[in-house]
């Protein structure tokens, strides 16, 4: 077995691993009743202190809900709370499921506007072929992060809010993140649409009178699918770390509660979600930081910064097989 | 009307390049890169300010733009020195010793020097967020051991601020320029001329300077601006962070972003000021680096020309 093969097996694994890890805490996750998840808790006086959150990894804490503060409950949490005294695995298991679907959505956005476009630059005329390369050289000018935010900014007129976002939030999620990322795809979709275009097996093919579809189907395709599958793979890592970085700058799907720790409207306050998604689960983080509280921060960042890894593994163990030969 | 306008100016601009760079064909290849330039910071103020008005009728709350010019140039120009000295730092901390590390690793022919491959694939994979939640915990726990406050300062364009966030900023850059440079010097060391120089017994540092890096320097000057890229991409989280005063946090906060430290008004005319000012330092140090490849590889220019 060659040293590259067994390199693309061991990422391949490593892939693996990742994912069943995540994915068994997940299931964990959901396991946990769901009003450890939405609830607000505070612990009561055990093993002489009263613990105030965020509530430690590994602590068992009997604790009460805002719901029904009679009914007294003992709780281990496995990976410690938020501000709200809520499961940081049952949250953030929850959260998985929306982040994800936002993903597959974006993803899907993404991917067909790119190969639009690239199918434009590689087959359309010279008047489409410039403004479809014009429109990348702009994009291109904005850092990606700032376009995104303003894209986002064009669709809601700002940041997240306490109220539940409708239907243009998610719209323009979902605009943000295709634009930001289309451009890629379109250049490998051109590159490798030009680079069979002047193979001789596509000239004999043409010679022999297949065109159009056909022609597609038979001899472009093939060479298209294999790219495109991990193209979806490093495109599906990007696009988890940017929905985790718009989340860090308050831009996020769901709508939140805020719990005021200080007094008055004016002091910093967590935004508990409502319906938790992991790019909101970023957006407290530089104020339990500030706090020097660091599980709360750690747990949805390395969640996604892990889920984000399984997709790169992914690609690249994938990637030495589709070379195209030079 | 004051952003169209100026994405008019720029329309304009780069017309004026073409048509005398159609009268000096000596002046093509720069006309080119400049024409590029014009048209893309057009292309960014108008895409700007259509986004940023689109939001504004989203949002009642934002107030109009300010009518006078001279205050938006002043809101900006603080925020932009302190985004170029970290841009400036990151590039010299991230691209330049990425870049170096890759020469030394094909220099020094060490195969315990390869593991930095490994690792640099490793640090790429890293994201920004994370890198930098772990920096903020460095810096908690050397406080918590020694008392010293390694931070700089929050919120302030300190020397020690400036050195963190530069830090955090160019970690991925640094492990990207390390990789691809490290790619295209490989693949340089393995060309039949330099195989010819082994064998007439040149000293190894002469085919390294001479034959192996000169005939890459093109490909590492794209390299090093693409790291840049992957810079300026995620220079407002970091400076959002760690409440550098840039224009990547101005540029957030004037959206209305609340930092939860201090509320700030949101304002259109500064957000557009700040996103156009980002994209167009990211532009002018693209073009630089166009013009670099261009002079380092005759063919490029021969066929720009």
């Amino acid at each position: 077995m060659s040293r590259d093969r067994i390199q693309r097996l061991l990422l391949l694994a490593s892939a693996i691993a990742v994912l069943a890890t995540l994915a068994t805490l997940v299931f964990i996750g959901l396991r946990i009743p769901d009003r450890f998840a939405t609830d607000v808790w505070a612990a009561h006086y055990f093993h002489g202190t009263i613990p105030q959150p965020p509530f430690l990894a590994g602590s068992t804490l009997e604790v009460s809900s805002d719901r029904s503060p009679q009914v007294r409950e003992l709780h281990f949490y496995v990976l410690g709370s938020d501000a709200g005294g809520r499961d940081l695995l049952a949250l953030t298991a929850r959260a998985v499921v929306p982040s994800l679907e936002l993903v597959v959505l974006a993803l899907i956005a993404r991917m067909v506007l790119g190969i639009g476009v690239g199918f434009v630059i590689a087959a359309g005329t010279e008047p489409l072929r410039t403004i479809a390369r014009s429109a990348g050289t702009w994009i291109a000018g904005f850092p990606y992060l700032a376009l995104a935010v303003l894209v986002i900014q064009s669709f809601t007129g700002g940041p997240s809010t306490v109220a539940v976002p409708g239907r243009t939030r998610l719209i323009g999620f979902v605009v943000a993140i295709a634009v930001v990322g289309w451009r890629d795809v379109a250049e490998l979709v051109a590159s490798r649409m030009q680079w069979v275009d002047a193979q001789p097996f596509a000239l004999g093919a043409r010679a022999m009178g297949s065109s159009g579809l056909g022609l597609f189907r038979r001899h472009v395709w093939p060479y298209l699918r294999q790219a495109l599958t991990i193209e979806l793979s490093f495109q599906a890592s990007a696009v988890l770390v940017l929905l985790a970085e718009l989340g860090f700058l308050q831009y996020y799907l769901g709508g939140f509660t805020q719990l005021f720790e200080g007094i008055g409207q004016a002091a910093p306050s967590f935004q508990l979600a409502t319906s938790p998604e992991l790019g909101q689960m970023m957006s407290d983080v530089r104020l339990y930081l500030l706090r020097q509280e660091f599980a709360p921060a750690l747990v949805p960042a390395l969640t996604l910064a892990l889920a984000a890894l399984s997709f790169e593994l992914l690609g690249r163990a994938i990637r030495g097989r589709t070379d195209l030969p030079t | 009307m004051l952003w169209v306008n100026l994405g008019l100016v720029g329309l304009t601009v780069a017309g004026a390049i073409v048509l005398i760079s159609t009268r000096a064909p000596q002046l093509v290849p720069a006309g080119r890169i400049l024409a590029a330039l014009a048209l893309q910071i057009s292309g960014v103020l108008v895409v700007t300010w259509f986004l940023v008005s689109r939001g504004q009728t989203h949002a009642a709350s934002l107030p109009p733009p300010p009518a006078v010019e001279a205050a938006i140039w002043a809101g900006v120009s603080g925020p932009a020195l302190a985004s170029l000295e970290l841009v400036l730092v990151s590039v010299i901390l991230g691209t330049s010793i990425g870049t170096a590390a890759a020469a030394l690793v094909a220099w020094a022919r060490s195969t315990s020097l390869e593991l930095l491959i490994g690792v640099g694939s490793l640090v790429w994979i890293i994201p920004t967020f994370l890198i930098a939640i772990l920096a903020q915990d460095l810096q908690a726990t050397i406080y918590n051991l020694t008392g010293a406050r390694v931070s700089g300062g929050y919120g302030t364009a300190s020397l020690g601020q400036l050195l963190w966030c530069a830090a955090v900023l160019s970690i991925r850059p640094a492990a990207y320029a390390f990789r691809q440079g490290n790619v295209l010097i490989s693949d340089q060391a393995r060309a039949g001329h330099v195989r010819t120089a082994f064998a007439k017994g040149l000293l190894w540092r002469t085919i390294v300077g001479r034959h192996i890096i000169r005939p890459t320097a093109s490909g590492l000057v794209q390299t090093a601006a693409s790291s840049i890229r992957l810079m300026f991409g995620a220079l407002p989280l970091v400076e959002f962070f760690f409440a550098y005063p840039g224009l990547g946090q101005l540029l957030l906060s004037s959206l209305g972003v609340n930092s939860g430290i201090q509320i700030q008004t949101p304002n259109p005319s500064l957000a557009i000021a700040s996103a156009v000012l980002l994209a167009s330092m990211l532009a002018v140090l693209e073009a630089l680096a166009k013009a670099l490849t261009l002079r380092f590889d005759p063919r490029l220019a021969e066929a720009a020309a």
